[in-house]
């Protein structure tokens, strides 16, 4: 199969559904396609040179100084780093992604970069994120109510039990015929379970909280 | 614990005087690399990573400990300490350059001088302070950092550089560049961006240069001149470089002016 003309390549290149620019070793732009251009709309004063910075969120300008440009300097690429960018007419959020290209006898190196819109991926990814910090608000919510259940037991369930395991006790002592004792000892043993059974409740709720 | 393999400290050289260089916000020890090769001949050089940064021990970080500025600080000490190294040359970058000076302001007695790469006291304005964010510049960075900790993620497979004039960038580069614990970065980020050590600046009892780059958001040029008014003993560079990285973007220029002050002393 042949490769692409000239002609296809130009056409690839200014109608490509995606940016293309490439930028110097310090950020600055060396050139856009029409795509580009297209999005930043008609009141786009973007020439070359201006710092690709310049088009982005303030937010975008200090991840780019903090994370990207140190990468860049390191790696040497960067991928789908998500950024949001300003227009003349609102703005919109993209993927930045960015290869080397090495210096020639013409050109010092510099960086090719494509960037995606992802307006809609962007919806999906702030509704996942949304969903994760509602569900860690709900585990945290289970949590604090376990902790005051498990409180509440220990507390309220065992005070009334504790006073009849003493009754119990004191009952010992007493006089009591045959079929009292039979009594007495079903009460104890029934009273210990309870206790017991109280105890291991609570012992599993504080392990799970 | 031991501190060395905590901190991941890596030590080389050839010389007696040390240099500990401590990376800043975001990064780990390898963005030294360019810098301290110069230095390997003379100097012995430490680097090593922040505990929660880099190839550090994870399982160290303790959110109340580096809730605050002061764990970092301990950080440093703790390798000064363990190491048993004295007379130390600090090269701090941005937050840690003033990570250094605390830890000299504690333990004066084991450093001999200090220098601060791009560093800043307070990065939030303050009425005439001008630090370079406003509140809100904070809370969009950390939205970026939130949207793009699965664009860290794919720094995490090991990349072929495709650096063919600079081969060993790929042998010796772990994939682990910003691979950081994304709680533990955003923390990170809480306490570096809401420090303020203005107050502990006049304080310092050792000599310091700043490297001071043009066009840096995070450590403007007003900065740069607080820290000179504000810090007895210290000296302010201009540099050329731009952005918050000169040690990345213009190492040679770093090179020049770390060898200037460091060797004319």
């Amino acid at each position: 199969m042949e490769g692409p003309t000239i002609e296809h390549l130009k056409s690839i290149y200014d109608n490509s559904p995606c940016g293309l620019l490439t930028l110097s070793a310090h950020g600055e732009i060396l050139t856009y396609n029409q795509t580009f251009a297209n999005w930043l709309g008609d009141d786009n004063t973007l020439k070359r040179h201006s710092r690709f910075t310049s088009v982005l969120s303030k937010g975008g300008r200090l991840y780019f100084q903090l994370f990207i440009e140190p990468m860049l300097r390191l790696h040497g690429v960067v991928n789908e780093i998500s950024l949001e960018i300003e227009t003349g007419n609102g703005k919109f959020d993209c993927l930045f992604s960015a290869s080397p290209v090495p210096a020639t006898a013409d050109q010092s190196a510099c960086y090719n970069v494509v960037v995606f819109k992802v307006t809609d991926r962007k919806k999906y990814e702030a509704e996942l994120l949304n969903q994760k910090l509602l569900a860690d608000a709900n585990t945290q919510n289970s949590r604090e109510q376990l902790r005051t259940v498990a409180f509440a037991q220990s507390h309220l369930v065992r005070a009334p039990l504790a006073n009849i395991l003493g009754l119990i006790s004191i009952m010992d002592v007493l006089d009591m015929d045959n079929d009292l004792q039979q009594i007495h000892a079903m009460l104890h043993e029934s009273a210990n379970n309870l206790d017991k059974e109280i105890r291991t409740i609570i012992t599993a709720a504080s392990h799970n909280i | 614990m031991n501190i060395a393999e905590r901190n991941n400290v890596r030590i080389s050289g050839h010389g007696e005087q040390i240099i500990m260089f401590a990376h800043g916000f975001g990064c780990d020890q390898n963005v030294w690399r360019h810098v301290k090769k110069e230095f390997e001949a003379d100097f012995k050089l430490v680097t090593f990573d922040f505990v929660g940064s880099g190839q550090s021990d994870i399982s160290a970080y303790d959110r109340e400990r580096y809730a605050t500025l002061d764990g970092y600080v301990q950080d440093v000490i703790d390798i000064i300490q363990a190491l048993q190294f004295t007379n130390v040359i600090l090269v701090g970058h941005s937050v840690s350059a003033m990570i250094g000076m605390l830890a000299a302001k504690k333990y004066p007695e084991y450093f001999k001088q200090l220098i601060f790469v791009s560093p800043s006291p307070c990065y939030i304005n303050d009425g005439d302070y001008h630090g370079g964010l406003d509140p809100e510049d904070l809370e969009a960075l950390l939205t970026m950092m939130d949207s793009n900790y699965l664009g860290w993620s794919s720094l995490l497979a090991p990349q072929v550089m495709g650096n063919a004039d600079r081969p060993e960038l790929g042998e010796e580069l772990t994939a682990n560049f910003c691979a950081t614990d994304p709680d533990i970065a955003r923390q990170f980020a809480r306490v570096t961006f809401l420090t303020d050590v203005r107050d502990d600046l006049p304080k310092l009892t050792l000599p310091s240069l700043t490297l001071q780059c043009n066009d840096d958001m995070l450590a403007p040029l007003s900065v740069g001149y607080y820290i000179e008014e504000h810090t007895p003993g210290n000296q302010l560079v201009m540099m050329n470089a731009t952005g918050h990285c000169p040690h990345l973007s213009a190492p040679d220029e770093v090179i020049l002016f770390l060898n200037n002050y460091i060797c004319k002393s």
